[in-house]
Parts: C-alpha cells; sequence; structure tokens
C-alpha cells in the first residue's frame, strides 16, 4: 500500500508538471489569457506553482510509512557518504548556476514585459562546461543528490528513486523534442556528441 | 576574469561552504534522508495522505518555508552579482 500511495503522488506531480509544460497547454492559455500572459507572466506562476506543489508532494512521501530496512550504510562508511552528498550538491549548483536562472524562474520574461521587449527573443544553446559533456546535468545533480540524501535504504527510498528515474526519463524525452523542434540539427548533431545525464547512455 | 573568479568562489564559500561546515563541526555528518525517517508523523492509508495534504496545504502556500524558491531566489541573486562583475 505504502510504494502504491509513493507511486500515486509522483503520478500526480509528473502528470501536472508535464501538461503545464506542453505547448499545447500554453497555446490554450493564449487562448483565455491573452499571449502577453503567456510570453511574459506564465513561466513566473508555473515556476511559483510547482515549487508549491513539489515541496508538498515531496513532504508528504517524507512521511510515508517505511514498512523495512533493505541495507544501512556503516558507521564506518558514513563520513565519505557525507562527503559524497556534499560532492552532490556542488554538482547540482554548478549544473543550475550554468543556465540562465532569471529566465528558468520568469523573473526575465517579466522584466520584459515592463522594459517593452518582445517575450521570444532568441535563445542561444548552451555548450559550455559541463553542457559539454552532459546535456542534462542538472538532472545528474538531483539523482545524486537524492541518492547521497540518507543512508538508510528502505523500499520507500527505492520506490522514490525508480520514479525519480522515470520521470526525468519522460520529462527528458519531451523536452528534447522541444528542443529539437526550436533548435533543429544544431541539437541533433549535439545530441550526438553528448551523454544524456549519466555517462554511457546517449 | 580573475575578479570574477575570486567573487564566485567567496561567495560560494560564504552561501554555501560555511553553513555546512558549521553544521558539520556542530552536529558531525547529518542526512536530511535520515531525519525524515526519525519524523514521527506516519502515512500509511490514502485516507491519511489526503488527511495530510489538506492539513499542510497551507503551510506549503509560505513561500518563504520553501527550499526549492529559497534555493533558486539565492541562486538568482548569485548569478547577478556575478555578471555585474
Amino acid at each position: 500500500m505504502n510504494i502504491l500511495i509513493c507511486i500515486s503522488l509522483w503520478f500526480i506531480f509528473g502528470v501536472q508538471h508535464s501538461i503545464l509544460a506542453r505547448p499545447f497547454f500554453k497555446k490554450i492559455l493564449q487562448n483565455i489569457f491573452g499571449e502577453i500572459f503567456e510570453q511574459h507572466f506564465y513561466r513566473f506562476c508555473y515556476f511559483l506553482s510547482q515549487c508549491v506543489i513539489f515541496y508538498l508532494i515531496y513532504d508528504v512521501i517524507s512521511n510515508i510509512e517505511n514498512k523495512f530496512i533493505i541495507f544501512e550504510i556503516n558507521d564506518d562508511y558514513k563520513l565519505i557518504y557525507y562527503w559524497l552528498s556534499i560532492l552532490s550538491k556542488i554538482f547540482l549548483i554548478i549544473s543550475v548556476l550554468q543556465f540562465d536562472i532569471s529566465h528558468f524562474i520568469g523573473i526575465k520574461q517579466i522584466i520584459n514585459f515592463f522594459v517593452k521587449k518582445k517575450g521570444s527573443e532568441k535563445i542561444v544553446m548552451n555548450k559550455t562546461y559541463l553542457y559539454k559533456f552532459l546535456r542534462h546535468p542538472m538532472y545528474l545533480g538531483i539523482i545524486l543528490c537524492y541518492i547521497f540524501s540518507t543512508t538508510i535504504i528502505t523500499e520507500i527510498f527505492i520506490t522514490n528513486l525508480i520514479c525519480i528515474l522515470a520521470y526525468i526519463e519522460i520529462g527528458s524525452y519531451y523536452e528534447e523534442k522541444v528542443l529539437i523542434k526550436e533548435f533543429g540539427n544544431e541539437y541533433i548533431e549535439y545530441k550526438k556528441n553528448t551523454y544524456k545525464y549519466l555517462p554511457l547512455i546517449r | 576574469m580573475k575578479i570574477k573568479k575570486i567573487v564566485f568562489l567567496s561567495m560560494f564559500f560564504v552561501i554555501f561552504v560555511l553553513p555546512h561546515y558549521a553544521q558539520y563541526k556542530k552536529f558531525g555528518p547529518k542526512f536530511s534522508g535520515d531525519l525524515n525517517l526519525a519524523s514521527s508523523s506516519r502515512i500509511s492509508t490514502f485516507n491519511e495522505t489526503f488527511n495530510y495534504v489538506v492539513l499542510n496545504y497551507s503551510d506549503s502556500l509560505i513561500l518563504l518555508n520553501n527550499p526549492i524558491v529559497i534555493f533558486f531566489v539565492v541562486a538568482f541573486f548569485f548569478q547577478k552579482i556575478l555578471s555585474l562583475v
């Protein structure tokens, strides 16, 4: 039952997160609230709503009863595990700092509205530093942070990990479809020369 | 470029390294997942899940308590300061 609750919560999060980001949904919004809202304000609303929903759902998942412990990291290795958790956090921070955060959280689009810039300005593909090797370094950072967040491995931890991996796989598939539409051959070439988020997986 | 690197490293030290180091010195290696496991509230049915969501929904709306919002706001200012250097 507990595993089912966990999967259901990830499913609810994944479905709403994906639908709200899809072009067809943005088209619907454009028809209802107008082009200006969709271009300049939607991204910020989307970011805030996802922060709230993710925080709530993750809080519920953290409170699901763990029935059994699969294994526990030995005390002798806890310190190594701790430093690995710090390294994974550093990796996540660096991967986030590599993209335009103001665009990601929607602030840039709002500023563009007030300085009367067109919302759909040309976006340049990021192929520097971590992006030279991985197309989604932030996803790898999230996976690593999650893996090293606990030393007690339970059935809920494993279920969460599988759900995170499944969601990242599905999410990145659709994300890349949109990116190919936007950047065309440049992205297809980039895809050939880089790994998705784990080494050896293209 | 050199100034940018110095600003980056010093901000990174103050925002990330220092709080972690202080926490490590005080409590030793702590893991957020282990702390969650130790918390008393436990959900094991769909009904309890629904009740938990209803009870905690309003709390999750407080953005100042939301670690994801805080993370991105800090990262936003971090990037803005770096772009000014």
